[in-house]
């Protein structure tokens, strides 16, 4: 049986054109560094990490758009080495296309949990070395290197629908 | 002297403590141990019960001592006790917690520490007073196994390790450490760790965390006078001359998108702007979490649980 026998003409060249496409936008979609060893590699350039403490946990967490860019945010979170109790050395790292860190902000038990266009969410109240105001939502402009803080209840966050949708657009 | 007499004589450094076996009974910890072998059984369930030993040191005399050493938990908690004695002639074994009184010997440092802070920051920015006790029961938590650990002498608080982002940071005043550290001590940071310096650094590092800054423009008493630029807006005046757009809006009644001009006589202070202390998160849990770093989801339930084995203890002297 030939495939082509039940298409009209033109019809596989559509689906190869279809193909083409879907192939070409998964890979636009595709988080820049979303590869863990990448985001390690660029860690240990910008000598983040220390062979003194014990590297727990890097998890790449979502993509930040600032002005058309994507910026990766990565979690990262080191324990020093030779404490009786564990000690811990937690930051969200956001780099930029090229995997050259931008923002290094340090927390404790917060956590970063998605990003929608230029703002991150956050688990909990984070302030930067203590500094007021903090917030549950960092806003990022100019390429990642200003940073502001709102605050939302969390049950005005964006659906995870909204968020789908928003990120098809 | 009498027998327990004699043993009490024994615990020097702590460690050992005899009940007259006549006030011991079973819901106190008592159990009739016929021989030795039958007091090792019984010591070995105990101490499967949760517990493993650490150190165990033989004891064995003609005292009738069974022995006594650490327990340490198997969560890797350390009970602040050194294990009981047990007089095996009258054929009991009594487990009783005594107390080392090594863990006391930051003590006086600690409360001169925490009073300079309480007294230097009474005042400002709503400051509640640090409880020394608090600071005591972090370094209960720090160096699990007390005295008998390395870093007791040497880095009690924990925070005097090189890579350990508190150390630099309260080093070079950064992260507005500087707010609460004095030239001194930064200096001081710079130097050989030791057990003393551990228990400064740690107790800045636990004010440092719970201190809450806000940045704060200061402005000039004199008033100055600028006359308007072609092409000039409130922003760049207040870069150029050091003072920023609300104090030149406020001063001279004006929007602060408000186009100018030229020619027009603003008047402004200069102003600049620093960190300043804004208030204070609770020592508990906040600044002791954020003193560990997100390292420990345990941390404040072990450093307050350290807290009530103080209470405890000074209530019963």
């Amino acid at each position: 049986m030939r495939l082509n026998k039940y298409h009209p003409p033109g019809a596989l060249g559509a689906i190869a054109i279809f193909f083409l496409w879907h192939a070409a936008t998964q890979a636009q979609e595709a988080p820049v560094g979303s590869d863990r060893a990448r985001i390690i590699a660029a860690l240990d350039r910008a000598k983040l990490l220390d062979s003194g403490r014990v590297l727990a946990h890097v998890s790449h967490v979502c993509n930040l758009s600032i002005d058309g860019k994507a910026y990766p945010v990565a979690d990262v979170r080191e324990l020093i080495r030779n404490a009786s109790v564990a000690r811990g050395y937690n930051r969200i790292v956001v780099l930029d296309d090229s995997l050259h860190v931008r923002q290094e902000i340090q927390y404790g038990e917060e956590r970063p949990l998605f990003c929608d266009g230029n703002r991150l969410y956050v688990y909990g109240e984070l302030h930067i070395h203590g500094e007021d105001p903090g917030g549950d939502i960092l806003v990022f402009t100019d390429g990642a290197r200003h940073i502001e803080f709102l605050n939302a209840d969390p049950n005005t966050w964006p659906t995870r629908e909204e968020l789908e949708k928003r990120g098809r657009k | 002297m009498s027998r327990l007499k004699r043993i009490r004589a024994l615990q020097l450094g702590g460690g050992l403590e005899l009940e007259p076996p006549e006030r011991c009974s079973l819901a106190e910890g008592c159990r009739p141990v016929p021989d030795l072998e039958a007091a090792k059984r019984f010591l070995q369930a105990y101490v499967r019960n949760e517990l493993v030993i650490g150190r165990f040191r033989g004891y064995l005399s003609t005292h009738g001592l069974l022995g006594h050493g650490h327990l340490m938990h198997h969560r890797g908690e350390t009970d602040v006790i050194d294990l009981m004695a047990g007089e095996l002639a009258n054929g009991h074994l009594r487990i009783k917690p005594t107390f080392d009184p090594r863990w006391n010997d930051y003590d006086k440092l600690i409360q001169q520490e925490v009073d300079g802070y309480n007294k230097r920051l009474k005042g400002v920015a709503g400051y509640t007073d640090l409880d020394w006790h608090l600071v005591k029961a972090m370094v209960w938590t720090e160096v699990m196994a007390g005295p008998k650990d390395s870093h007791w002498a040497t880095d009690p608080m924990q925070i005097g390790n090189p890579v350990d982002p508190g150390w630099k940071v309260l080093r070079t005043g950064a992260e507005h450490s500087d707010l609460i550290t004095t030239p001194e001590l930064r200096k001081a940071l710079a130097g050989k760790l030791t057990g003393e310096l551990s228990i400064k650094g740690g107790i800045a590092w636990l004010v440092t965390k719970a201190m809450k800054t806000k940045l704060v423009t200061r402005y000039e008493p004199a008033l100055r006078n600028y006359s308007v630029r072609d092409g000039d807006t409130l922003g760049a005046i207040a870069r150029r001359e050091g003072t920023t757009v609300e104090s030149l809006a406020e001063t001279n009644r004006l929007d602060p998108n408000a186009i100018l001009k030229k020619g027009t006589q603003l008047g402004y202070r200069k102003g600049s702007a620093a960190w300043t202390i804004d208030g204070w998160r609770p020592w508990l849990p906040d600044a002791v979490k954020a003193y560990n770093g997100g390292g420990d989801s345990q941390y404040v339930a072990k450093v307050q649980k350290r807290l009530r084995e103080i209470e405890q203890r000074d209530a019963s002297q």
